[in-house]
């Protein structure tokens, strides 16, 4: 059974390493106000008073973070194991509707746990939800495996 | 879904992972299967009928509440 969806699993150490390197950027943008100098859409304001379009100069280095977050996530979820057959495919199909399942519980019990301002907040951390819950789960379950005794006997 | 993997390796003299080895897949995956923690594919049954040279009916076999 083929997964096209699937990509290789060299992709992996790739993937982690774009999400590290764009985690470490994130926080810096978010915690020392950190912006890439220049890396922003100008106003058009300032270009043309008269011009219909008034947007405000705004830099994209959290849209940039999130963009590097989110790809490294995915290139991690998605890239294969190193033996990847049918029952891999199975635990990870388990794991994924694990993930979906706790990610709703996640939200609902932000949902009554926090309001207003800090509500959206956490929203947008919760689009990372899934993918981490389910590389969690997925990771947990493949050590099981491996640890797993084996009664194998000629 | 009972099986007897464990007395056809037992016939053909092969370990775990040598069987895994014959029908590509991880000797994780043969230690499910032969403590019946997973239910292979079908195309897995047939390399493993294969690898045996037995009819699948003869590895894998039907138990009540199936």
């Amino acid at each position: 059974m083929k997964n096209s969806l699937l990509i290789p699993s060299k992709y992996k150490v790739i993937g982690w390493i774009i999400f590290l390197g764009f985690c470490i950027l994130g926080f810096f943008c978010l915690t020392k106000e950190f912006r890439i100098p220049g890396f922003q859409i100008y106003s058009l304001k300032n270009i043309n008073e008269n011009s219909p379009i008034t947007f405000a100069d705004y830099n994209l280095t959290n849209e940039f973070a999130i963009l590097g977050i989110t790809i490294g996530l995915l290139m991690i979820v998605f890239s294969k194991e190193r033996i990847d057959d049918e029952y891999i495919a199975v635990l990870r199909l388990k794991s994924l509707q694990w993930a979906v399942l706790v990610s709703y519980v996640i939200l609902l019990a932000i949902n009554f746990c926090f309001y207003g301002l800090s509500f959206l907040m956490i929203l947008v951390y919760n689009i990372w939800t899934i993918p981490i819950v389910f590389l969690a789960k997925f990771n947990y379950s493949l050590q099981r495996l491996r640890k797993e005794r084996f009664s194998d006997e000629k | 879904m009972k099986n007897n993997i464990r007395v056809q390796r037992a016939i053909k003299n092969i370990t775990q992972a040598e069987l895994a080895d014959l029908i590509q897949v991880s000797r994780q995956t043969i230690n499910t299967i032969e403590s019946g923690k997973y239910v292979p594919s079908t195309v897995l049954a047939l390399k493993m009928a294969r690898v045996f040279d037995k009819p699948v009916e003869e590895i894998f076999e039907l138990e009540g509440g199936d």
